[in-house]
């Protein structure tokens, strides 16, 4: 038995748990809606965050809601799992930072072509640049 | 000697950790320090430009807990490696050498980096009787202090102790003991109080330090605003109950029961600035507040003679007007320095972008 297994039930106003929306939801789609104007005009990419925000699960319903899914879906290793999706809006998504238990470290939505996470940085590209001939190397020179 | 030339940056290829990793690492220190999440990249930038750090960690008049708390932080991978970087070059308790070996580490750490180090202290340091209260290696604590203060670049205070008495400084304090910034007062000093603090906090200082060159920003008591800007009431998840006048009167009542607000069980939650109500301990399991126990205020000044964790606010001695005025005059000067610096970071970097 772990301490999970531990049913804990409590009663929540409005705030974190509770499943009446706040206000902020929308709040969250309006700036949304704002930065998706800016970078469809070829602005830098944008990022919203969500972990502080004293959302409640009503909130996080209703964003997950209106934002839909999309066609992309990713999960990333490194330094722990990383989940993505595009929202139903192209250009917008939902970028969920995992610890390696898989305990939310953040939570963004970011608009732009690509999330951070997903794109090879210029620093990996240029160490696997080097070291991509070495298999040269051990491969059956007969097979050239 | 040769590792101590690589950046942060080289560091991180040399071990095959990705540029992903690290970014996404920076991003859960951008998160919790209330970074806006667009600067990350020219964070992750400037930070993977950090050459070594070194650093010296003194253990004064403590109890370890400050160390153990250190030790568990909440992105081991890319926070170890960090941790890793900077060259704790002295800390009695983690290291190998002892004695005299131990010493000379120390010296010649000092002599090395002479006025780059960074020193962390945790335990408090008593003045009484010429400090002879605590002593190690026939050198008391307060000596020790103003030899390793002279040749530092900037001082973190680790723990309430450290940062303002603490423990050892409680009633009837039989041996004098006083915080840090007591005795310091000519080197940017920053506090992370807590009993014990937040390793996340000590995380956020290192990177920003390595990454921006200064010490964060700091409140009047020389904390890191990025952390204890807030109360523990400010974001507390049980507020709407204290909004809505729902309390809990005894820790088995119904309202116990449902989670309403302990204000009435001696919460200090209104009056206590700290980050545990969002960051929780335990790599984020849970926090005091949620086990169902109220704060009892342990990021302030003097937390244990306000006469009782288990009376109300309304009832104690928390929140006099003379001590927030004294304390306010003592965090005023070096505080706002080291904000200046930080802020004009901060531009540099937002404007680099
Ligand atoms: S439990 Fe404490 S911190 Fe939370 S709402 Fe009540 S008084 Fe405030
Ligand atoms: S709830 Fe209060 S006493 Fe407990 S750890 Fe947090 S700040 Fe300290």
């Amino acid at each position: 038995m772990s301490l999970k297994d531990i049913a804990v039930r409590l009663d929540s106003g409005p705030g974190p748990g509770s499943p009446e929306t706040t206000g902020l939801a929308v709040a969250l789609l309006r700036e949304v809606a704002d930065h998706l104007l800016t970078v469809s005009r070829g602005g830098d990419r944008q990022v919203v965050e969500l972990t502080n925000l004293p959302l409640s699960d009503g909130d996080v319903q209703l964003l997950v809601e209106k934002l839909g899914r999309g066609e992309v879906e990713a999960r990333i290793s490194a330094a722990g799992p990383t989940e993505v999706f595009e929202t139903a809006f192209p250009g917008v998504w939902w970028v969920k930072y995992l610890g390696e238990d898989d305990r939310v470290i953040t939570q963004q939505l970011e608009i732009g072509t690509v999330p951070m996470i997903l794109e090879a940085h210029q620093e990996d590209i240029q160490a696997s640049a080097r070291q991509f001939p070495s298999m040269f190397d051990e491969l059956d020179p007969n097979q050239h | 000697m040769k590792e101590h030339d690589l950046t942060l940056g080289e560091e991180l290829r040399r071990q095959g950790i990705s540029r992903r990793s690290f970014m996404k690492f920076c991003a859960g220190v951008a998160s919790s320090m209330a970074i806006p999440a667009a600067m990350v990249p020219a964070m992750a930038d400037s930070l993977a430009q950090a050459r070594r750090q070194s650093v010296i960690m003194m253990a004064y008049q403590e109890c370890t807990g400050c160390l153990e708390s250190l030790t568990r932080s909440f992105a081991p991978t890319v926070e170890n490696l960090i941790f890793n970087f900077v060259s704790l070059d002295f800390q009695h308790t983690l290291q190998a050498a002892a004695g005299d070996q131990a010493i000379e580490a120390i010296e010649t750490a000092m002599e090395e980096n002479w006025g780059k180090y960074l020193l962390l202290v945790d335990g408090s340091i008593p003045l009484k009787d010429d400090g002879i209260y605590s002593v190690s290696h026939g050198q008391s604590h307060l000596d020790s202090l103003r030899e390793l203060a002279e040749g530092a670049a900037a001082i973190v205070s680790i723990g309430t102790c450290a940062s303002f008495g603490g423990v050892g400084a409680a009633k009837p304090n039989p041996t004098g003991a006083v915080g840090v910034d007591e005795i310091i007062t000519d080197k940017p000093i920053l506090n992370v109080p807590g009993c014990p603090p937040m390793p996340e906090v000590m995380t956020g200082v290192l990177t920003s330090f390595l990454a921006f060159g200064a010490l964060p920003e700091v409140d009047r008591l020389k904390r890191p605003k990025a952390f204890f800007a807030d109360t523990i009431h400010d974001r507390c998840y049980r507020r709407a109950f204290y909004d809505q006048g729902k309390f809990a009167y005894s820790f088995d009542d119904e309202g116990a029961r449902k989670g309403w607000c302990l204000y009435p069980l001696g919460c200090k939650g209104p009056i206590t600035h700290n980050a545990c109500a969002t960051l929780k301990f335990n790599q984020g399991v849970s926090w005091p507040i949620q086990s169902g126990h109220g704060c009892i205020g342990c990021s302030e000044p003097d937390f244990w003679d306000k006469e009782g964790f288990y009376k109300p606010l309304s009832a104690g001695q928390w929140g006099t007007a003379e001590g927030i005025a004294a304390a306010a005059a003592a965090g005023v000067a070096l505080g706002a320095a080291s904000a200046v610096m930080s802020r004009r970071n901060q531009d540099k970097i937002s404007g680099g972008k």
